[in-house]
């Protein structure tokens, strides 16, 4: 169950240096990008500069986890100010009866395999405007 | 072994022989999870050994979890509280909001005789008498507190009563939005509020035991990714006045229930959130917590083979189309049960009527007139998504599901009878006089089909009055060891009444939470 520390795709230690890939492992994701073994989304590709800026959203841990919220929030505001963003909606996302605003982002939006809403697992709603 | 800070190689290196030590084994590759669980002495854990540490920990955060954490709170323990998915408030979070008092403000308002002896009666009958009474008697008796408790914390009820199946008098209150999310976003802002800590993504892997069976802490993993078993990484959580389990049930762990009861397999459906799994279940068994009941299931006979998990119907079914309208078996268009008996009388009849000798499913179909539809305003959300249809004439309603319109017209013009004379003769469904104007008569109608969905876990761990766990082969508390909520199990014996959940997982929960942190004694 308990490995070594975690290591980025270069083998150095999360824990120590924080990850800040080396340009040959930038260039490994870049050609995993190419290959389809790590999906990205098109309206993401600029920032982080066609998949080979991790640090941007998973900042200083190694890629292997999730991004925290506050990855998601320098751009795109905090959960409240999404909720207001989709306020007009039948059934607000961003707010729903059962969760309120405590989502993480993460729950539904996915940068490297397909995104699904949460609420799909009981309803068959869809949002329109929601990119998988 | 990793810890949050930063060690040089020297210091790791102390950590791993001190630990080895105090497990007292010698083979250096074995997982630290198991080397802990084999009772390390208390002495040898130091400081050192773990990565956090506080006086209550509480895992999962549905009413339960959100109850002990405030107690806890309340009680001036540091409080965690882990939460394995991404979001809070589990089954919780999606249930239909609906909590069963006893002795309500609302019922003396409107003159409804009740009283914890009564509640507790009909409980016992749902659970054909194999309940646990002492702690019946405690759930029902701290309704009314329990229900207090939430409206001091921001929930919002709505100002009408039900009457869920099996329960004899009208005592079930119903949150704005019908739905437990309601109860638990407050309730966990009220616990952030009074400073416990609620960390979600973070799943119990381990309980650890000192050397006399006394809970030391436990093993979780944090950044934990459901349902990526290897995600995330194992810290040591130190717990030095109590750990609460509030785990929730296991319905949707295939492996576990398929065990417990084959029938129950991938064919059935399921009306919980996906992370309702058995591995707290096992975490509990491996520091010999009791078992009581883990074969038995309850099935949800509202729910719909038209939509995923609990949906829509449940609300439409238990809110109008069963109490106020009927449910037929399509091929004859007659009933074949009270469509308001408890829930393991209705899903046995469905399960025994609705299948021919092959095991062909003919889906039931449960409908009501408009008037019944004002009990039920989330209907509008299963019109628009396919899951309930609106009907102008018995004639339509008929063809469209293949039941012969002659026998059906009489069993409605039966049932239109029944309720004229306040008595249904059939069946012995209850027939409110103050509601008649609800009732089935005039179209149009709106009709759902009906299907039972494995809904709730009868069984659990054992829990006394005090929610401390008992030891299977002593009987005795496990120091330091508490649990409530669907975990535990005996409370409603073989079948759970609807709206009873809530009322026993905000009332044990409580209590869980006040002993756990009240246990000063070995902090």
């Amino acid at each position: 169950m308990a490995s070594s520390a975690q290591t980025g795709p270069d083998g150095k230690k999360v824990d120590e240096v924080g990850y800040n890939p080396s340009a040959a492992s930038q260039l490994a994701e870049a050609t995993r990008v190419m290959l389809g073994e790590r999906t990205l989304k098109d309206y993401h590709k600029k920032i982080h500069q066609n998949g080979t800026n991790c640090q941007l959203c998973h900042s200083g841990q190694a890629p292997t986890t999730p991004p925290d919220d506050a990855s998601c929030i320098r751009c795109h505001g905090t959960p409240e100010q999404m909720a207001k963003v989709t306020a007009k909606l039948e059934r607000n996302p961003h707010n729903a009866p059962h969760y309120g605003t405590y989502m993480p982002c993460t729950t539904c939006h996915k940068e490297h395999k397909p995104s699904k809403v949460l609420c799909a697992d009981c309803h068959s709603f869809t949002f329109e405007n929601f990119k998988k | 072994m990793r810890k949050k800070t930063v060690k040089s190689d020297n210091q790791k290196k102390i950590q791993r022989r001190d630990m080895l030590k105090a497990a007292g084994i010698a083979a250096g590759s074995v997982l630290f999870s198991k080397v802990a669980v084999t009772e390390a002495k208390a002495a040898t854990l130091n400081d050192e050994y773990w990565d956090r540490e506080f006086d209550v920990i509480i895992a999962g955060s549905g009413f339960a979890g959100c109850a002990a954490a405030i107690a806890a709170r309340r009680e001036g323990a540091s409080t965690l509280v882990i939460e394995k998915m991404p979001v809070f408030g589990g089954n919780s979070a999606i249930n239909g909001g609906a909590m069963a008092v006893a002795g309500s403000q609302l019922q003396k308002e409107k003159g409804i005789k009740d009283s914890v002896e009564l509640m507790t009666a009909d409980m016992l009958k749902g659970g054909r008498g194999t309940n646990h009474v002492d702690l019946l008697r405690v759930v029902c008796a701290g309704t009314v507190e329990a229900f207090e408790m939430t409206k001091e914390f921001g929930v919002q009820w709505k100002d009408v009563l039900l009457q869920f199946g099996g329960h004899s008098v009208q005592r079930t209150c119903q949150t704005v939005n019908f739905t437990g999310g309601d109860i638990t976003v407050p309730l966990m802002k009220g616990g952030i509020k009074l400073g416990a800590i609620f960390k979600n993504r973070c799943r119990l892997e381990e309980i650890l035991t000192d050397g006399n069976g006394e809970i030391a802490g436990i093993v979780v993993r944090e950044n934990y990714y459901f349902p990526d078993e290897n995600s995330g990484s194992l810290r040591r959580y130190k717990i030095n006045r109590g750990f609460v389990a509030c785990t929730g049930g296991y319905g949707n762990d295939m492996d576990f229930r398929t065990m417990q009861n084959p029938s129950l397999d991938e064919n059935v459906g399921c009306t919980n959130h996906s992370g309702a799994t058995a591995e707290s279940f096992h975490a509990l068994l491996a520091v010999n917590a009791a078992p009581v009941n883990t074969a038995c299931f309850q099935l949800g006979p509202w729910a719909s083979p038209d939509e995923n998990g609990f949906g829509y119907a449940p609300q439409f079914n238990q809110q109008a189309a069963f109490p106020y309208g009927i449910m037929v078996d399509i091929r004859d268009g007659k009933r074949f049960v009270n469509e308001n008996a408890d829930r393991k009388t209705r899903a046995d009849a469905q399960l025994k009527h609705c299948k021919d000798e092959d095991g062909k499913i003919f889906y039931p179909v449960a409908f009501c007139s408009e008037p019944g539809i004002v009990k039920s305003p989330t209907v509008k959300h299963a019109l628009k998504e396919g899951v309930a249809w609106k009907f102008n004439s018995l004639e339509e309603l008929a063809t469209n599901f293949g039941i012969p319109l002659k026998p059906l017209q009489e069993q409605v013009d039966r049932f239109k009878k029944f309720v004229a004379n306040g008595k249904d003769e059939e069946f012995g469904k209850p027939i409110f006089e103050f509601d008649r104007a609800l009732y089935l008569d005039k179209p149009p109608f709106y009709a759902m089909r009906a299907w039972p969905k494995v809904h709730f876990c009868q069984g659990g761990v054992n829990i006394n009055t005090n929610a401390e766990v008992t030891h299977m082969s002593t009987g005795k508390p496990i120091p330091k060891l508490f649990a409530a909520g669907e975990i535990t199990g005996g409370i409603h014996g073989e079948s759970r009444l609807g709206s009873c959940a809530i009322a026993e997982t905000l009332v044990m929960g409580t209590i869980a939470g006040k002993n756990a942190a009240r246990n000063r004694a070995r902090s």
